[in-house]
């Protein structure tokens, strides 16, 4: 028994629901003698990846299902050995190498030097990579992704896969076919929705599918796992019934409460260890950042909000420079915390003259 | 052959303190103490401490000792040190320095000294040496740390083999806070003959000079790896051969105080084919005397990692330093032995600035009450003088390289170096000169009232890493701020300190900078942001009241991080490594499956996925407070080392308490951990 | 601020990889790897060049027996540098002309060793003055470093050395983008080109022409969105067409969306969008929109560039807006190349605008 969200992923790309002139033009692409790079792009769970691996079962057929999870091994040249777990099958090899950090040079040239070297099965021209992440690689990555991208276009394909082209540079970008993955609009998650409940044999009231499909942001992903989440927590469904949302983004609401109420040192160290908890989970930074704004800017003016916006923008940004995302998040909550203190004050002695 | 040594070095003492002329040479490598006709011995200025002279006799001997290579080759004709005939005032400046500094090390000596070679008369030396404590009971070293010092040798010399513990022990500690004296005493109560590893003298040294004449390939350059290996399983397997008229002790204990340079860039080497090989094979135990210190490098953590430390059942002894009060009273019997009469208030003054080093402490006080007409009693050691009536605190800047040789290098731990940043005290100037070069716009950004503490001397003592540091600050700076504009500032100076500390991947020319040198001063700059941007902008400053210090939080959130992440990859294979969003989607989705669903996941997955799902809700902030209550209500205006000193009789006292703040291992420790994730790109671990 | 954007070289594999051999590998290789169009319609001769008439003047004198002194091509990307000194190649050598020349790009380590050793290596071998079928070229060969200005400093220092020292057998041609970063030493002992930006019709007729020939369909007007995407840059506009050409399949009829879609350019329209909920001085709304590009991918560096144009555009702002507008854009998209969120740079941006505009 499988999770729905793997168990109704489609698996070629007649099945895909969405963005069809795409999976047509995808198809067009296998079919061609001269398959190029690719570089899907696109927001997270609008179904990139899940088209990456429809067009490496057109590529191959079926014998891309049968994977086996490595753990690989390479060496820096220091001499300090980095591990890396591969998804792999016979003919493609899927990674994500931004995931050792500064070393991911290494895991590019190193990987794509052994795969490209070993020769391809059942007449099949070249094999194919799969890099996670390439927005993320960095910059020695990338100039080193280039050059590996041309020396080896005989043996071996690339698909990248990155959530926007904005950090690719531009010699990447112009190497590789560009293919778009926008989010599903919410017409289109009520669809694929209202398909998986066909397929569990469970009734969904529309209205519901709706609020789900809303609050999923353009997140498939998330609104089946939030759909089989509500349906765990209650069945049968009622359209009015509590939506399931990750427990995090709840603490993160409780904690602006927390600054939106009182703005005191105090009340700053007890909101540091609440943001502590959130990194502790695991929690992204910049998600941290986009959360706490969106709860913070709700009670301000527009002047106001240009400056949060401002401040969160620089500090979100330091904090992606830095190595403890928490001195930032600390900063741009104080300047929150000051700002809107004086907002409130102002707002008090305004009241006050008025009366 | 360490008997033979030590009789040399004595007799050459003995020669030396009998004389006014004193002769140097290093290359003493056929044990003849003047070899005068190979080489015209050089003429040099007496010195007030033939300490000096000794430790110069001391490395010579030894290093050609050790290094069998030497002997083929002429000696250098240079003197290590630059005691030359010129200019006497800078000569005499240059030994201060260098007495200043070499002071730990000499007495190292001399203690050994004393300790070998019992019976023999030692005059004209230091206070320290003359009132080295002769037995146990005169240390002044916490009696637990003695009981686990002798334990461990006693266990190490039991045939029971079940009782017997491993062959290494390692005893830490901060510098004169006896860990040596302890470890000689208890070896001497116990019967142990000891033998100690000194380094050679590199041979690159000697011959630095003379290039010229110098041929590499005459002379086979034995690595000091290789030699101390050698040392240590020779010293470890066999019995010294019996000399007539010593009685032959059964147990031999070997003692390494001197580390090889080479193990701390290079500490893998030093576990791997050393101690690894050395604790299966070793017949007699071996004492390893680490001090505290402030370079990273020789971390006793780098040294002996934890990890290491348990697979091989290493004893580990952490010395704390010398409460004030014993310190005091200590002073106090040296003074009436030697005939001083002290004021309490000036000891105690003594012994703050000592920072917990007694050998330290009692040195200032010989310079302080050394009669005027001593030798000692230059023109340049009466700048000491005056300071000391009044309490000996970080002087304000220029005065402050004065002190240094007097006050213990590196005496701030971290707490104290944090109250003086973290307190921000200011003196109050009763007429305060306006400086009319200030625009009145600016004129709020002026502070009239001078820093008690300069940030640039206090980070200057500070012995742990700007990283540290500033986490440290961040961590506790908050409670000292009565407004929210000036926390604002303050978290953007902490934000830019942290900001410039962190690895910047490309420099200007797009090429990956990794200098050292730059590393330096970008630390030394972030330290002064922090540190001075706190000074700077706490205005509003809450009541002047003790507060307690906490650890930072981030080492351990970094801990738990890296653990999921890692738990992650093992036990999700491959969504933990490839999925993007796997923490802030996916886990607290299936969080909320789990009840359904419990039978997809593994059991240690369930647990993974409740543990990272959801967080967990407190109902009261966490305790804060980290010490007793009792000295909240401490008059908060008195000098804080006076509050340093409470605390670590506290802690002194209460050793059993969870949270013992004032305890260098924390640093310690904490730098451990951050060297761990130093190699990992911290902003990786967060990913998705 | 798109300065960077062009500093790449665009343009699937670059021509001539890897130096000489390089399109041989090509064939033995990939039997079905079809040639691309850059490649294919590079001029053959230098009077099939575009536009450069100072060059080709120049040339041509050196194919009537002239010396060739060193040269330097400088000029933005796509206007024809590498198709110039490769058709003068072809023409000065003859069919053979791959073993007279030594190409080297960014994309190879090009660091002072590679300088040294392989710079000095080809240079030593000799060059007869004749060609294998006996007519008569210049005794020399030809280096061609593409992306001098990738160089660092000291590589291009060491290469100011060899040059002086190879004269009796070697020529260099350097192409780079930017004069600037060219050190002087070695600016000076060249002969320097500029290459002017295309002007659109030339590019239009290059374009119809290759279509003509491959077959390609497409709507009125898609050809000039092509050229506008481009801005100029030939290499590139030929790369995207064929890019839609082979995604969309044969038959299709090239649509301007198409275009939109292969350049990775945003669709004027959400450009628009941005900026009506800007002047509308909504947060909500501007939130929306900026929710909305993220939700339909499209790329945050992209919309700063574009927005920049946009605004350069508008008659309905201000010099000092426009002003305060720019130096935004440029903090928003420095932040972002670092690493930023696109969503809080964007949002950064569209408040700030908004209160500029208010």
């Amino acid at each position: 028994m499988a999770l729905w969200v793997d168990k109704y992923r489609p698996k070629a790309l007649e099945e895909l629901d969405y963005h069809l002139e795409m999976a047509q033009s995808l198809k067009n692409l296998v079919k061609s003698e001269d398959f190029p790079h690719l570089l899907v792009y696109g927001p997270s769970g609008a179904g990139k990846r899940t088209r990456i691996s429809c067009i490496l079962r057109e590529l191959y057929g079926s014998g891309v299902d049968r994977v086996r999870i490595q753990k690989q091994v390479f060496e820096t040249p220091s001499k300090k050995k980095i591990e890396i777990s591969t998804y792999s099958s016979n003919y493609h090899i899927e990674v994500n190498p931004s995931d050792v950090g500064i070393q991911d040079r290494v895991v590019i040239q190193e990987l794509i030097k052994t795969v490209a070297e070993t020769h391809p099965l059942d007449q099949h021209p070249f094999k194919v990579i799969v890099l996670q992440e390439v927005d993320r690689l960095s910059k020695d990555a990338q100039d080193a992704l280039r050059r590996t991208m041309e020396k080896y276009i005989s043996s071996c394909r690339l698909i990248l896969c990155a959530l926007s082209t904005s950090r690719v540079t531009p010699a990447i970008q112009s190497r590789c076919l560009p293919i778009r993955v926008a989010a599903p609009s919410d017409t289109q998650i009520v669809r694929g929705l209202q398909n998986v409940s066909k397929k569990e044999g469970i009734t969904l009231p529309l209205k519901l599918a709706d609020r789900i499909a809303e609050a999923s942001q353009g997140n498939l992903r998330r609104a089946i796992l939030m759909l089989e989440a509500c349906r765990a927590e209650r069945y049968p469904f009622a359209e009015d019934q509590n939506l399931v949302q990750p427990d995090w983004e709840k603490y993160l609401k409780e904690t602006a409460l927390l600054i939106v109420h009182e703005q005191t040192p105090e009340r700053l160290l007890q909101v540091r260890e609440n943001i502590y908890e959130l990194l502790c989970h695991c929690i992204p930074t910049d998600l941290i950042f986009k959360g706490l704004l969106k709860e913070l800017v709700r009670n301000c003016d527009n002047q106001l909000k240009a400056e949060i916006c401002s401040e969160a923008a620089t500090c979100q940004w330091r904090a992606t420079r830095g190595n403890k995302p928490i001195f930032h998040i600390e900063e741009f909550i104080a300047k929150f915390m000051a700002i809107y203190k004086r907002f409130i004050e102002q707002a008090a002695m305004i009241d006050d003259d008025m009366e | 052959m360490a008997d033979q040594e030590a009789d040399e070095q004595a007799h050459k003492r003995i020669r030396l303190e009998d004389d006014d002329i004193v002769y140097i040479d290093l290359g003493d490598d056929d044990g003849e103490p003047f070899p005068v006709q190979s080489r015209p011995p050089r003429r040099i200025r007496r010195t007030k401490d033939t300490n000096d002279v000794n430790k110069e006799f001391h490395g010579g001997s030894s290093s050609s000792k050790v290094i069998p290579s030497t002997s083929g080759t002429p000696p250098s004709t240079k003197p290590k040190i630059g005691y030359g005939t010129g200019d006497g005032k800078k000569v005499s400046q240059i030994q201060k320095l260098q007495a200043a500094a070499r002071m730990e090390t000499n007495n190292k000596t001399s203690q050994k000294d004393i300790l070998l070679r019992k019976g023999k008369k030692i005059k004209g030396c230091t206070w320290v040496d003359r009132n080295l404590p002769s037995n146990l009971d005169e240390l002044f070293v916490h009696k637990k740390k003695v009981e686990e010092v002798t334990s461990w040798m006693k266990a190490t010399m039991s045939s029971n083999r079940a009782v017997r513990s491993s062959k290494i022990c390692v005893v830490t500690g901060p510098s004169g806070a006896g860990k040596t004296a302890t470890v000689f005493l208890a070896a001497k109560e116990l019967g142990l003959e000891i033998k100690e590893w000194v380094n050679p003298m590199s041979l690159t040294d000697y011959n630095a000079d003379r290039l010229g004449k110098f041929d590499p390939d005459d002379i086979k350059v034995e690595s000091q790896f290789d030699i101390f290996t050698n040392f240590l399983f020779r010293a470890s397997q066999y019995s010294t051969i019996p000399i007539k008229g010593r009685t032959q002790s059964k147990h031999k204990l070997i003692i390494v105080e001197d580390f090889p340079n080479l193990f701390y860039k290079n500490s893998s080497q030093f576990h791997n084919n050393i101690l690894k090989p050395f604790a299966s094979l070793s017949v007699f135990p071996v004492i390893f005397i680490i001090a505290d210190s402030a370079s990273r490098e020789r971390n006793v953590n780098n040294l002996f990692p934890k990890s290491l430390i348990q697979e091989l059942n290493i004893g580990y002894i952490s010395f704390n330093s010398v409460a004030t009060s014993f310190m005091v009273k200590f002073m106090t019997t040296i003074c009436s032995k030697e005939g001083v009469d002290a004021d309490k208030s000036v000891l105690e003054a003594i012994a703050n600035a000592s920072g917990g080093d007694l050998r330290c402490a009692v040195n200032t006080l010989q310079f302080k009450f050394t009669p005027a007409d001593s030798p000692l009693e230059s023109p340049n050691f009466k700048a000491f003088k005056a300071p000391l009536g009044k309490k000996i605190k970080c002087p304000p800047l220029k005065d402050a390289h004065k002190f240094s040789d007097v006050e213990k290098d590196n005496t701030l731990f971290i707490f104290r170096a944090l109250g003086k940043i973290l307190y921000s005290k200011r003196n109050v100037l009763q007429n305060v000169e306006l400086n009319n070069d200030v625009p009145e716009s600016a004129e709020k950004y002026l502070r009239h009232n001078p820093l008690e503490d300069d940030p640039q001397c206090v980070i200057e003592k500070m012995e742990v890493s700007a990283d540290t540091f500033i986490n440290f600050l961040q961590q506790n700076y908050t409670p000292f701020f009565g407004s929210m504009d000036d926390v604002v500032l303050a978290s953007e100076f902490l934000a830019d300190s942290e900001f410039l500390l962190s690895r910047w991947p490309f420099d200007a020319s797009g090429t990956a900078s990794r200098s050292y040198k730059e590393l330096e001063s970008r630390e030394e700059i972030a330290l002064l942001i922090a540190s001075r941007g706190l000074m700077y902008c706490n205005v509003h400053k809450t009541k002047n009241q003790w507060r307690p210090l906490n650890k930072p939080m981030l080492t351990d959130a970094r801990v738990r991080i890296q653990k999921s992440c890692e738990i992650a990859k093992q036990i999700f294979p491959h969504e933990g490594a490839i999925q993007m969003n796997f923490y802030s989607e996916v886990i607290p989705f299936y969080s909320k499956l789990i009840r359904k669903h419990s039978s997809i996941w593994m059991q240690d997955q369930r647990e993974f996925i409740m543990k990272l799902g959801i967080i967990e809700r407190k109902k009261q902030p966490r305790v804060q407070h980290s010490l007793s209550e009792k000295d909240a209500t401490e008059d908060a205006n008195d000098d804080q080392s006076q509050e340093v000193d409470e605390l670590e009789d506290i802690v002194e006292q209460n050793e059993n308490e969870k949270i013992q703040i004032d305890q260098p291992t924390i640093g310690a420790q904490y730098e451990e951990d951050l060297e761990e994730y130093e190699i990992e790109d911290y902003s990786d671990e967060e990913k998705t | 601020m798109d300065a960077w954007m062009k500093t790449g070289k665009l343009g699937k594999p670059t021509p001539g990889m890897g130096g000489a051999n390089g399109k041989d590998k090509n064939k033995n290789n990939k039997r079905n790897y079809p040639v691309p169009w850059v490649e294919k319609y590079r001029p053959r001769s230098i009077t099939d060049v575009v536009q450069q008439e100072e060059v080709v003047a120049v040339l041509d004198k050196i194919l009537q027996g002239a010396d060739l002194p060193n040269l330097l091509f400088y000029g933005p990307p796509g206007t024809g540098k590498t198709s110039t000194i490769l058709a003068a190649a072809r023409q000065l050598f003859g069919d053979g002309y791959k073993d007279r020349i030594l190409e080297l790009n960014a994309s190879d380590e090009r660091g002072i060793s590679v300088i040294r050793e392989k710079v000095k290596k080809f240079s030593q071998q000799t060059a007869s003055a004749t060609l294998p079928d006996g007519r008569p070229c210049p005794p020399f060969k030809l280096i061609i470093l593409d992306e001098a200005d990738a160089m660092t400093n000291p590589a291009q220092s060491a290469l100011r050395r060899t040059m002086e020292k190879e004269t009796k057998s070697t020529r260099f041609c350097l192409l780079c983008n930017y004069l600037s970063r060219i050190i002087p030493p070695i600016t000076s002992r060249c002969s320097k080109f500029r290459f002017k930006p295309l002007k659109d019709d030339m590019v239009m007729e290059r374009l119809q022409k290759i279509c003509a020939e491959e077959g390609v369909k497409f709507e009125s007007g898609v050809l000039k969105a092509l050229i506008k995407t481009s801005e100029g840059d030939l290499r590139r506009a030929i790369t995207a067409l064929q890019s839609c050409h082979r995604l969309k399949g044969p038959d299709h009829i090239l649509r301007i969306s198409d275009v939109d879609e292969m350049s990775g350019m945003i669709p004027a329209e959400w450009i628009e969008r941005f900026f009506k909920s800007v002047q509308s001085g909504n947060y909500d709304k501007v939130d929306g929109v900026v929710e909305d590009m993220a939700k339909n991918g499209l790329p945050a560096a992209k919309l700063l560039d574009q927005f920049f144009h946009f605004v350069l555009t508008n008659d309905e702002l201000t010099d000092g807006q426009k002003a305060k507008i720019f130096q935004k854009i440029s903090e928003c998209n420095h932040r972002l190349m670092d690493g930023g969120s696109e969503y809080l740079q964007l949002l950064d941006l569209a408040t700030f605008t908004m209160m500029v505009l208010k």
